[in-house]
Parts: structure tokens; sequence; C-alpha cells
């Protein structure tokens, strides 16, 4: 039996109202059909069928019930509808229709063991190809069925690591006898556990590392919307394990902060440019070859994007600033923050006199600092007085993103990920294709300081730099 | 559909290869950049020649008690050299093997070196020339080194680690064999057999009061009964204090003696090849060893490490198991865990050693309700088939859930009784389910039936 709910939609949802139902009581639904029409104090939705059945409705329209609310049922071929009739929102506050709905029934792509499951031949191909469980994969075609496009984003969002209690062909839990027995000696439901064991069968570990999802959390049916899916209200089983709450307190905190109070502050504006690798690539072969045996660091492309920002800075003061309330401070002293990843979150450590130093300086410094920040041994003046920060993402395939800044500097560069490009190449007048190694820059300004025109210079002369890194040797 | 990855693998050992062939078979291009010979430390230098090595001993000890009864007319010799000769010409063979299925995957085999530049490179030096090689993932399996250990009054040129017992063309005279390195491993029995076996008047100091770590302790009186009767003289808790030009003086369990030593035998002293790839170039954290999360990720996400180079175990049947897990997360960007907690260990040695998971000493805190039970091994149909040599098989079970948490087994077909256990304790089966099984008769496995039925009945 599944139950249909009132969902919740987003947090500050009170109640929601039944306005309509689209099918009548008794007639068979298909996982997305259009159920009903709800209306809360913000907006209208209808509200798809979660499985496939027979459709009962437990409430008159114009009802109004809290989120979690039952509204009626969608049941195998022959099974009557229970009879108590689901208490109205009215009803004595604190009594939450949770007990009534419990937390497993949710999300368009928990479907219920047994339960049929509509794909298209294609998407069935596609998921056989890339190991896809089509039973964890939520449909988007008609009357939900499921698409290989939907097939290829939910391989895309992860790995089939099973995300809810797998099923096999006969809709029966796959669980490893002493899993199974754990479960019954803890009273844990296993259709609530992920299992992680051999095609994602639940394995003991998987029972004593389960977390019961909070309740009140639970969620109604999908919700069909306009734009992204919203991820909102996580389904009680995806819902955020309490050992996965990570508080926004110390360096979480204080990111959280910053970075908000960074964008909210400020006019940020990013803009790309791409820039040929080649001959930095090629430098660096170099500097390994005439360095390495000296043992004097040698720069990562970081360390020269690093370089060539600082020697840009020199020739665009107006990047190297601050904003106070009264005016636009331009700095002196060119100092780089560099970010360094961590568990925990992003600390900056900053490098002093970049435009001044050599870039083997700078590689021996940024490579110290990572290595404080990752022993937690940065001092806060390590950490303070940038004037511009560079933060690469580089090593996670990243090509392009919208580096957020660190007040209070007014710019922060991006640095992608070095990759294949092509360029054209003009040979007795024919041109044919090279292959070239390409790297793009992610410039973002706070525009109140700066204007597109003046940032694009700058960018223009990072890339020239880059472009014909001897000059960063100087 | 995205175009494929590519992962180089650094290390052509089982965790190496393991690993290609599985990012082959989840459709990446796959690169596999070997020093030595495919196959690494366990087909060259370790598993594979030491099993070549017992597969010759074994059935010649086994010989001997037959001719001792005038069944069989045998000789009292193992010619050495022409098992040595056996076994090298059985480890090409499975070089070639090994070669020959990296060939049909299409896995592109380098001889040569390889160190990182960066996080996206690594410099491949292979005859005499250098190329760069540019990956999404890369795959760090360069397993462990043979270290010779120092000892006091000991030239280092007298002690030999367990790669050179293999190459030697005649078994010596006399021969300390130290047991247990780093990683607590038994191999050290597995050397002293061989050796005994052929002629060899041998010492097995182990460091430890176990001369197999990890055996529950019940089980230690079989393991020195056997080993005395092939006349390996044993000490435990044994240390290294002092030596002269033939002999070395332990300090051990019983007091200290001299025993006589024309070659000193390190059976696994082996330390994680950290530093072969040069991945602190990447920004790897190296600990003991590479430091890897259970997706065998280390903390740049798309490098991985297996294998003896993480530490841990330091065993092929872990290496290979993280291959595996990390050649298909390098390939597809997965999250598969490794599982390495029921681990199965074996020694092919006369008795045959064999166990997997806790022992009952190691379970004791752990659980409630603990139970275990033993069999004489001496008295099952397949062991009395089989000449009726002594042996047990003990369980170790969590009587509340039905849970084998270890299996212990020496004398005949421990072997297959710990790999039936495996099995088992791997499916997370219960010990009523083992109860149920139906096995052949007569057929070792049949004892696993039965231990776990004793259980059952006493509960």
């Amino acid at each position: 039996m599944v139950d249909v709910l009132i969902p919740k939609m987003g947090m500050t949802m009170k109640d929601g109202t039944l306005v309509r139902w689209l099918r009548p009581s008794g007639t068979v639904v298909e996982v997305g059909d259009p159920v009903f029409e709800l209306a809360t104090e913000k907006l209208e939705a209808e509200v798809e069928a979660e499985s496939a059945g027979f459709l009962h409705h437990g409430v008159e329209e114009g009802t109004t019930l809290d989120p979690g609310g039952v509204v009626g049922w969608i049941l195998p071929e022959g099974v009557a509808p229970p009879a108590a009739a689901p208490q109205p929102a009215a009803a004595p506050s604190g009594a939450q229709s949770s007990d009534s709905s419990p937390p497993q029934s949710t999300a368009a792509v928990n479907r219920r063991p047994g339960e049929r499951i509509v794909a298209s031949p294609n998407a069935r191909r596609v998921a056989t190809a890339l190991g896809v469980d089509l039973a964890l994969v939520a449909g988007t075609g008609p009357g939900g069925r499921i698409t290989s496009e939907d097939v290829e984003q939910a391989h895309a969002a992860g790995p089939p690591a099973a995300r809810s209690a797998p099923v096999d062909d006969q809709g029966r839990i796959m669980v490893s006898p002493i899993a199974r027995r754990l479960a019954e000696d803890r009273g844990i439901d296993l259709s609530l556990v992920v299992g992680t064991g051999p095609g994602g069968r639940i394995v003991k570990e998987d029972v004593q590392d389960f977390v019961p999802p909070t309740p009140g959390q639970s969620s109604g049916p999908s919700i069909p919307t306009t734009g992204p899916p919203a991820p909102a209200e996580p389904a009680a089983e995806f819902a955020p394990r309490p050992e996965q709450r990570i508080p926004l307190t110390g360096m979480r905190g204080v990111i959280a902060e910053r970075m908000h109070a960074s964008l909210a502050e400020m006019a940020q504006l990013t803009m790309t440019m791409e820039v040929r690798m080649d001959k930095a690539v090629k430098l660096r072969k170099k500097l390994r070859r005439e360095w390495d045996p000296f043992e004097r660091a040698v720069p990562t492309y970081t360390d020269l994007v690093v370089k060539a920002v600082a020697l840009a800075l020199r020739e665009h003061p107006r990047l190297n600033a601050t904003v106070t309330e009264e005016a636009i401070v331009v700095l002196d002293d060119v100092h780089i923050g560099v970010a360094v990843a961590l568990d925990q979150g992003l600390v900056v450590p900053v490098v002093r006199h970049a435009d001044r130093e050599p870039v083997s300086t700078i590689a021996r410094e940024t490579s110290r600092l990572a290595a404080a920040a990752q022993d937690g041994t940065l001092t806060l003046d390590e950490m303070t007085g940038g004037t511009l920060s560079v933060t690469s993402l580089g090593m996670f395939d990243i090509d392009v993103f919208t580096p957020v800044i660190n007040p209070p500097n007014v710019a922060i560069i991006g640095v992608g990920r070095i990759r294949d490009g092509v360029r054209w190449k003009t040979t007795k007048g024919r041109q044919r294709p090279v292959q070239t190694r390409q790297m793009t820059l992610s410039l973002t300004i706070d525009h109140r300081a700066v204007d597109g025109a003046p940032a694009a210079e700058f960018l223009r002369s990072v890339r020239t730099l880059l472009e014909s890194p001897m000059a960063l040797l100087g | 559909m995205s175009e494929p990855r590519h992962v180089v693998v650094i290390g052509g050992g089982p965790g190496g290869y393991g690993a290609a062939l599985a990012a082959r078979a989840k459709g990446a291009q796959v690169t596999i950049i070997e020093a030595e010979r495919p196959g690494g430390q366990c087909v060259n230098h370790a598993c594979i020649p030491t099993g070549a090595m017992l597969s010759a001993a074994v059935p010649f000890l086994e010989g001997q008690e037959l001719s001792v009864m005038g069944v069989i007319d045998l000789g009292d010799q193992l010619s050495f050299s022409r098992a040595v000769a056996r076994k090298d010409a059985l480890v090409a063979r499975m070089v070639e093997g090994i070669a020959a299925s990296l060939r049909m995957a299409k896995v592109q085999t380098i001889i040569g070196n390889a160190v990182f530049a960066d996080e996206s490179t690594v410099i491949v030096t292979a005859e005499g020339t250098e190329r760069r090689l540019i990956a999404d993932s890369f795959i760090i399996a360069t397993g462990a080194d043979w270290i010779v250990p120092e000892l006091p009054g000991l030239p280092a040129g007298r002690v030999v680690t367990a790669d050179v017992i293999h190459a030697t063309p005649s078994a010596p005279e006399t021969a300390l064999v130290l047991g247990a390195g780093p990683a607590q491993t038994a191999f050290g029995v597995e050397y002293a057999v061989l050796l005994a076996a052929s002629g060899t008047s041998v010492t097995l100091a182990v460091p430890g009061p176990h001369v197999v770590p990890g055996l529950d302790a019940d089980l230690d009186p079989l393991v020195d009964q056997a080993l005395s009767a092939l006349g390996i003289r044993l000490m435990t808790s044994a240390q290294v204090v002092g030596g002269n030009s033939d002999g070395v003086v332990l300090r051990h369990a019983d007091g200290e003696s001299e025993v006589a030593a024309a070659s000193i035998v390190a059976a696994d002293a082996r330390s994680p090849a950290i530093d072969a790839a040069s991945p602190s170039r990447a920004g790897v954290i190296c600990d003991d060893g590479v430091v890897v999360d259970r997706t065998c990720r280390t903390n740049v996400a798309h490098i991985f490490a297996v294998g003896d180079v993480t530490g841990g175990a330091m065993v092929t049947a872990a290496a290979s198991h993280m291959g595996e897990v990390a050649g298909a997360n390098a390939a597809d960007g997965g999250q598969r865990r490794t599982r390495l907690g029921r681990l199965p260990h074996s020694l092919h040695t006369v008795p045959e050693i064999a166990w997997i998971g806790a022992t009952e000493a190691d379970a004791a805190g752990l659980v409630e309700n603990l139970g275990s039970a033993t069999i004489d091994l001496g008295w099952s149909a397949r062991s009395i088939t089989l000449g009726g040599r002594e042996g047990a098989l003990k369980l170790v079970v969590d009587l509340d859930l039905g849970e084998i948490l270890g299996a212990h087994a020496v004398g005949p077909g421990a072997s297959e009784i710990i790999a039936v256990c495996t099995a088992a304790m791997q499916a997370e089966l219960t010990v009523e389910d083992v109860a149920a099984q139906l096995h052949w008769h007569p057929s070792h496995a049949e004892s696993v039936r039965e231990v776990a039925q004793r259980l059952i009945d006493r509960r």
C-alpha cells in the first residue's frame, strides 16, 4: 500500500490544500500520472502518483492537511483502502500525520518492491550498459516512463551504489542472512537500508551503520516542477544522516559567512579567457629537467598563474585594491592568496610580494604553505593580508567556474584544467587543425571597484604572460 | 556518452594488473607501466616461486612417509637445483599468462619507470627515452621493497631476503629463518618447511609469541609439533642479539641460544615502496604507506593506490581485491568500496595451515555471546583416506547472530576448508546455513558442515 500524501514543498510550508482530484477514486494510475492539485500559501502544483495501482480518495476536495498528511492510497487490485479517514490539519496541532505516513513513502525514485518499472527499451539498454539500477531512476518521460536521458543523468549523478534497499526481479530485498538477522534484532526496517555489498545487496556493515531517518522529514509524492528539480526536501531515505550533518561552525561556518557576505555585499561579475599553455607546459618540462637535479622547486601551473597575476597586477593596480565605505583603496604591495582545499573547508594562505619573488621561491612557498595548511600549522599572519586570490579546480577536471571573491579583495582568479584543444594553423594557404594545450582562467571582479573592460585587460595581461612564460622567470 | 577515461597504472603486480583489467572492463583506455616484469613481486619473487618450490617439497615429504612404510620406493634426496629450474619455468609461464591477458584486454604495457611530475602527469622512462603521460586517473601499485634488516654483529651480506632463496642453486646446510615482517605475515613458515624438506637444518625464529600470527592459539601445539617433526627448531619471542662467522645468537622465550646458520633468511622483510613513483609530487599524502580510503582513493581524488604500497595486510589477495575496486572506480568515477575485513590466509606447508577472521581471543571482548567449537581433522573420512595425519578445525561464532567470526585450520585440507569458510563468511551465511550444506564424501569440506552442526547442537 502506498499513501498519497500532501508533499512538503519548502521549509516554510505549513499546510497544503487538496484543491481538486485529477483522477476519480477507483481508477488505475501509473507512476507519474497527475493525481491531485495542491495549493499552498506560495504555490500551486500537480502532485504525481509515485506508484502504479488503483487510486482511492481519502479526503474531500478542499481539505487542508499538514505536509505528510494522507489524502488517499494507491493499492493493488481488490485491496480495500483503510477505514479510518485521515484527520484534517485543523485537528490538535502536533498530531502530525507522520504516524500514518511511514517515512518510506517518498520520492519518485523510491519504488516499492515488486512495483513495475516503466522504461523505454533504449533506457533499458543504456541502463545495462552503464550498470544503472532502473529501480533507482526517476522517470521524466510520458507517464513517468524512464528515458535513456534519465538513466544517463542518474549515472552521472553517482554510481548505482544503491541509494535505497535493492530489490531483485521479484521485488525481494537483497540482504545477507547475517544482515537480515541483525536488522531483526535491532528492529530496523530493511527497506530503509542502503546496500553496499556485492550487487548492491545489504550486508552486515550496512545494517550496523544504519541511522534511522529523523522523523518529520517525510515528503510527499513527486511534484512536477518547471525548471531544475528542487533539491530542497530530501526524501526520508535520502535525508541527511546525522553523521553527515556538517555544522556551520568553525572553519565551515567562517567560510559560509564570508562567502555569503561576499556575494551579498559585492557586485560580482565573472569573465573567462582561454589561455594557450603549450609554452608553459614546455617550460615546466624544461625546468624539471634543469632544476630537479638541484632540488630547486619546480613551479606548478598554479604557481605560474600566481606569478603571472602578480606581475599583471603591477600594470593594472585597480585590481589590487580594497573597497571601503568611502573609497577604493589601491594597494602598493602585491600579496597573492592561494586557496588550499582541506577536508574541513578552504584556507587561503598568502604568498607575500609575489610580484617581486622569483617563481622558484613562489613554488617553494606555495608547497610549504599547502603542507602547513594540511598540518593545520598555518599562522594567522600566513593567512591574512592577501590582495588577490588564486584558486584552482583544475585537478578536479573543472574548466570554468565562478570563484567567489575573498573580502576585502576586489578580484579572484580561478585556474581551470589543462586540456587538449585545437587551433587552426594556416600553411600554404590551407588551414589545418593543430593540437594545443589549453586552460581557462575565470576572473571574478567586484563591479563596484572595477569595470568589465579594465578587468578584461588585466586578464589579457595574465594570458600574455602565461603564453610567453619566459617572462615569468625574469 | 563521453570519451573513455585514460587510466595510468604504475606497477604491474597483482594490484596493478588487477586494476588495469578492471578499468579496461569498464571501458577505460589503460596504460600500465611495470619496472621489471609483469606479475610483480608475487609472481616473480614471492607467492608463485614459493608455491612452486613447495609443490616439490610437500609431495617429497609425503612421499618420504610412504617410502618409510615401503609403499613406494623413493630416494631420500630432493634436488634443490632442479626444483629451482622447474620453478623458473613455471614462473615464466605465469608471467607470460599475465602479459597475454593484458595484451588481449588491449591494455598498453610499458616496461619502464614512471614518476609523477604533477597531479595529472607522469614521466615515463623506458628504453632510455623519456615521455610524459597525461591521464584522467592514476593508480599507484608500486608494491613493496625488500628491506634487509640490520642485525647486531652480522654483516648485511649474510642476511638474505626470501627472493634470494628461490634463486640459489642449492639449499644451505644450516639456516636461520626470521619469521614475520612488519606486516605480521607467516611466510617464514613456508621457507622453513621448504628448506627443511631440502635437507637444511633449520631454526625458525619469530618475534612474537606465536609461530603463526593470526592463527588461533589453540592450534599452536599442532603447528609446533608438526614443524618439530620436520626437524625445525622453533624459537618464539626471539630477537637476534649477536653473531659470528657461522652462528647467530638469539634471545628468545626460553633464554639465549647460539644457532648455526650458514644462511640467514629474512622471510618477509618488506616495506611499502612509497617513493617509487614520487606520489608526493602530485600532492599525495603518505604515512607508513600511501594513505587511501575504502574506494582506494588517495587525498587527490583522481589518484588511487592499491596493494602493498598502501601498507596494511601486504598480501596478494588484498592487492588484487583493491586493484579490482580501484580500477573500476578510476574508470567510471564510482564509489565501490573494498571489503578486506574477511581476508583468508593460507600456508601451503606440511601441515597445511589456513585461517580467516578473528581468533577466539580477538573476539572475546567484541560480542556478548561468543561460542567456539573445535573438531579433530585426523578423524575426518578424507583425512583418513589420505593417511590419517593430525589436524584440527576451530570455528569462532557470535552465537546471538549466528555469525562466523573466524575459522582456523591446521592439517589435511586446511586451505580447502578455509576456502569454504571464506565463501560462507563473505556471503554472510549464518552458522545454521553452513550446517545445512551438503558436500561430497569423502571431502575436507564436510568438516566445515560438521563443526557448524556441533555449535548448533550445543546452543
